[in-house]
């Protein structure tokens, strides 16, 4: 069934029930709220007041809790930042260098590779002003006999008219070597063996 | 100015004293029309002040940015309208649970009464399967017989669009209260 009737508009029972449930409705809505609602209205604005002031207390709370944790991560940054990294590339400055002295074997055969550090590696050892001298192990040798001779007195002004103690070659026998005449047999050929076909 | 203003001076919250003045006489003559907006929406009395005072605690709060302040009972109604609804869409479960228990519970009422009863209960129903749309203007037609042209203010639409709605709105409402009259089970 239809809610319309010809022509599109309701018909008279439709109409009917309609006009009686808005009768009906606006009968059920004349209600009245309480007595007291106008008080009841000003005691929540007045609590909601409180509460919102309360709110915006530990808000500044928290900000200022949020300002004092961000100057302690920005002081520590800052500390860390002036820690330098790790290792630096090797700069320019004082080289110590071996140099092979005329008549004194000097067996490192590279020189050594100095890496000067101008910042400690890690805070609780500073090394600043420090060397440091990666060589390998034979240039490791080499230092350290440098070293012994100068305690000795080796590398001194005077240490030229010294006699230089013997350095101990070591030797390796020599097998002399023999050089045989080999013996060639004549493998010629003749011209008449060919023009018969023999090989 | 009246006490409950002055309790104001030291809050956070402070209308000056005219704000005070235009918010106290709307408290005064839109509380019927604000809670019957809300009832209108909730059906149950208490949920309806619930939602009322909030919507007057709101406009409290709000009515420094309205810029119109003679809009003020009409973006009132709106902001109750609001709020009843998703109180309603919120509570919508527990309601029915409830009415279910209290249909158990309840004394058995006389003959005129469940008649009543089953008349309020159909029309309601018939109501709540309206759109929203035509829901609202049906509502506050029927609340102190507001006129298409009032209910156009308060909704703030053209009285054109007031006209429109209800016309579907009876139309919609005549075929949903004779499905209900015929089968009851639907109800």
């Amino acid at each position: 069934m239809s809610a319309e009737g010809p022509g599109g508009a309701m018909t008279y029972e439709d109409r009917r029930a309609v006009h009686l449930a808005e009768m009906e409705l606006a009968r059920l809505l004349a209600v009245d709220p309480s007595p007291d609602f106008a008080a009841t209205v000003r005691a929540r604005i007045l609590r909601q007041a409180g509460s919102r002031r309360l709110y915006f207390r530990w808000d500044s709370v928290s900000l200022a809790a949020a300002a004092v944790l961000v100057t302690a991560a920005a002081f520590m940054a800052a500390d860390i930042l002036r820690a330098p990294a790790g290792i630096q590339a090797p700069v320019a400055g004082p080289v110590t260098r071996v140099v092979a002295q005329p008549g004194k074997p000097v067996d490192a055969p590279l020189p050594p590779r100095i890496v000067q550090f101008r910042g400690p590696i890690r805070r609780s050892v500073p090394l600043k002003g420090r060397t440091i001298v990666l060589v390998p192990p034979d240039a490791q040798r080499a230092l350290h006999r440098v070293v012994e001779l100068a305690a000795n007195g080796a590398l001194s002004a005077g240490a030229a008219e010294l006699p230089v103690p013997p350095t101990e070659t070591p030797t390796r026998p020599v097998a002399p070597i023999v050089v045989e005449e080999l013996d060639v047999m004549d493998i010629a050929v003749p011209d008449d063996a060919m023009e018969d076909g023999v090989d | 100015m009246n006490e409950w203003a002055g309790a104001f001076a030291d809050g956070l919250v402070t209308l000056d004293e005219e704000l005070e003045a235009a918010f106290e006489a709307h408290l005064r003559d839109s509380s019927s029309l604000v809670f019957r907006v809300a009832y209108g929406v909730l059906r149950h009395p208490q949920d309806a002040e619930d939602v009322a005072q909030e919507a007057f605690a709101r406009a409290y709060r709000k009515i420094g940015q309205l810029r119109d302040r003679d809009r003020f009972r009409a973006w009132l109604v709106r902001m109750t309208w609001r709020l009843a609804i998703d109180r309603w869409r919120t509570d919508r479960r527990r309601t029915s649970r409830e009415e279910s228990v209290l249909t158990l519970t309840a004394p058995r009422p006389t003959d005129e009464e469940a008649e009543a009863n089953e008349r309020a209960l159909l029309l309601w129903r018939a109501i709540d399967a309206l759109p929203e749309k035509l829901r609202v203007v049906v509502v506050l037609a029927a609340i102190e017989e507001h006129d298409t042209g009032e209910v156009a203010r308060l909704l703030d639409v053209p009285e054109g669009t007031v006209k429109s709605r209800l016309h579907k709105a009876r139309h919609r409402l005549a075929e949903a209260l004779r499905c209900l009259q015929k089968d009851p089970a639907a109800r």
